[in-house]
């Protein structure tokens, strides 16, 4: 097969695959929490933010990545404090910082001498261009928020299933949704690389969300959406490459498909079970 | 804690939410081992009401004492049970990871809990009569099988004081009754006080009813007759039927 024989002998099909089973980890484990909290606009928001942050790094002449990673952190912050602090029109202020973010992106990037090749990457993403650094870059995020997740696992899980009770039970419920917001954000850059920020909120939430289907408990679903996310990373490769279809847009319409399928096998098994007990 | 203290002690207590005023002069004391039910309509403050004894709302005038303390100093002392409707069913947890959550406060970091919560929690389900559902998703069960795995929750830290919000809604007749037994047997260790929209069964369990609409009456519940009812609520005669057709 072609495609294996690429991945034998071409160093970048290899970095390719490693990247997206790295970047399934992350966005199984996050994707879970952005399922079961409900924040997939918030998600979306940051992810959409990110891109001025990159924009202005690029323009400054930093590295994307660690420009990436420093704006991530504070538009997560940003658009945390906001979603705790105003009772009205959240969504309203998301969406704005949501565009406003990239058009900033977009003014700079535009300013910035020399070819723009890399603006359609950080839209798009291109998974085929990723480097041996980099790869370092996001094993170590990688690193961090699986650690950050085992220490506050719990703090996460009773925020997310009830933040009165967290409250009262000595969590300092805002500080840890903040937390939480900064390992999305983490883990949108990590996820950038692979589908770029358009099709980001794709990758945070499809594998999840089809996990969330079978799964009983909060790890059992990270588990299944890590897993699943690296089948779909895999598959999108493959399924790309002979007819040399855009990687990212590849995998995410395969998840798509998968999430589809699954939502109408798991209506079907509803109705059943509703139509055999009465 | 000296004898005639008592647990809960509110003064003057106003509350305004988005500038409409909510709660306004309320001062309650709740004695140690009282069963203290709250009644009112719909949007007369009982939720509230709890939350800033809770200390999870911070009063604009007025103090609230809890064991003698600002509530949130005491937290570890007092359980909690939400509204059902605030709780997502379709979150992936089952009954006992939901009862060992009430057990928090004793160990925050890491995946695991000490071996001696295992057999609280245990515990905690068998006296709610859930310990054969324990391995069940949560989303799974009846209204009134998850209105008592959030009781086991809220009493596997040994609290001392239990605060309810509506804890039969969503519950069928036969499961309230069950409800009301198992809290029976609780307060005999446990102060509680419970708010409910459903005047009938409240006063057949409870030691004391308190009205709440904006303000607050309270009546020990051989008192709790139509007529202080109907003095309470500024729209007698539906709140009244409404109390009959239960």
């Amino acid at each position: 097969m072609e495609f294996l024989e690429a991945l034998r002998t071409q160093s970048f099909m290899q970095h390719a695959l490693i990247m997206g089973l790295l970047a399934s980890l992350a966005c199984g484990i996050m994707g879970t929490y952005v399922i079961v909290k409900r924040i997939v606009f918030i998600s979306g928001g940051i992810a959409h933010a990110i891109l001025g942050g990159m924009g202005i790094a690029y323009f400054l002449g930093y590295h994307p990545l660690g420009g990436a990673i420093l704006c991530a952190i504070a538009s997560a912050l940003l658009i945390g404090i906001i979603s705790l602090r105003t009772r009205q029109n959240e969504d309203t202020i998301i969406g704005a910082l949501w565009a406003v973010g990239m058009a900033v992106g977009l003014i700079f990037i535009s300013r910035t001498p020399g070819y723009n090749t890399d603006l359609m990457s950080y839209l798009f993403g291109n998974i085929l261009l990723v480097s041996r650094n980099d790869l370092f870059i996001i094993g170590g995020l990688d690193v961090g928020i699986l650690a950050l997740v085992f220490l506050f696992y719990k703090q996460f899980l009773a925020i997310c299933f009830d933040e009165e009770q967290a409250q009262l039970q000595g969590v300092r419920v805002e500080a840890v949704y903040l937390l939480l917001l900064c390992l999305i954000a983490l883990t949108v850059v990590v996820l950038i690389q692979v589908v770029g920020i358009i099709l980001v909120i794709a990758l945070l939430t499809l594998p999840a969300g089809i996990a969330s289907h079978y799964a009983r408990s909060l790890g059992q679903m990270m588990l299944f959406a890590t897993l699943l996310g690296m089948a779909f990373t895999t598959g999108g490769m493959y399924l790309s490459y002979e007819p040399d279809l855009p990687t990212g847009a590849t995998i995410v319409i395969l998840a798509g498909a998968f999430y589809l399928f699954s939502t109408i096998f798991k209506e079907w098994k509803i109705r059943r079970s509703r139509s055999a007990a009465s | 804690m000296n004898d005639n203290q008592f647990i809960v002690e509110v003064e003057n207590l106003s509350f305004r939410y988005d500038g409409e005023s909510v709660l306004e002069d309320i001062s309650l004391s709740v004695e140690p081992g009282d069963f203290l039910g709250i009644v009112g309509p719909n949007g007369g403050g009982k939720t509230t009401l709890l939350k800033v004894i809770l200390g999870l709302y911070k009063p604009m005038a007025g103090s609230v004492r809890v064991f003698g303390e600002l509530p949130h100093k005491v937290c570890s002392k007092i359980g909690y049970t939400p509204q059902q409707a605030n709780i997502d069913k379709h979150f992936p947890i089952n009954v006992f990871d939901v009862v060992l959550l009430g057990l928090l406060n004793e160990s925050r970091y890491f995946c695991r809990y000490p071996a001696r919560n295992k057999r609280n929690v245990e515990r905690a389900l068998q006296e709610v009569d859930l310990y054969e559902l324990r391995y069940r998703r949560f989303g799974t069960l009846s209204g009134g099988e998850r209105q008592r795995a959030l009781i086991a929750r809220a009493l596997v830290g040994e609290p001392q004081l239990l605060i309810m919000d509506e804890p039969t809604s969503n519950v069928d007749s036969w499961s309230q009754n069950q409800i009301y037994e198992i809290l029976r047997k609780i307060n005999v260790r446990c102060t509680i006080i419970l708010v409910s929209h459903d005047l009938g069964v409240v006063s057949t369990y409870v030691k004391h009813v308190a009205c709440l609409n904006r303000r607050l009456v309270i009546h020990p519940t051989q008192e709790f007759t139509g007529e202080t009812i109907e003095a309470m609520y500024r729209t007698p005669i539906h709140l009244v039927n409404h109390g009959m057709e239960i």
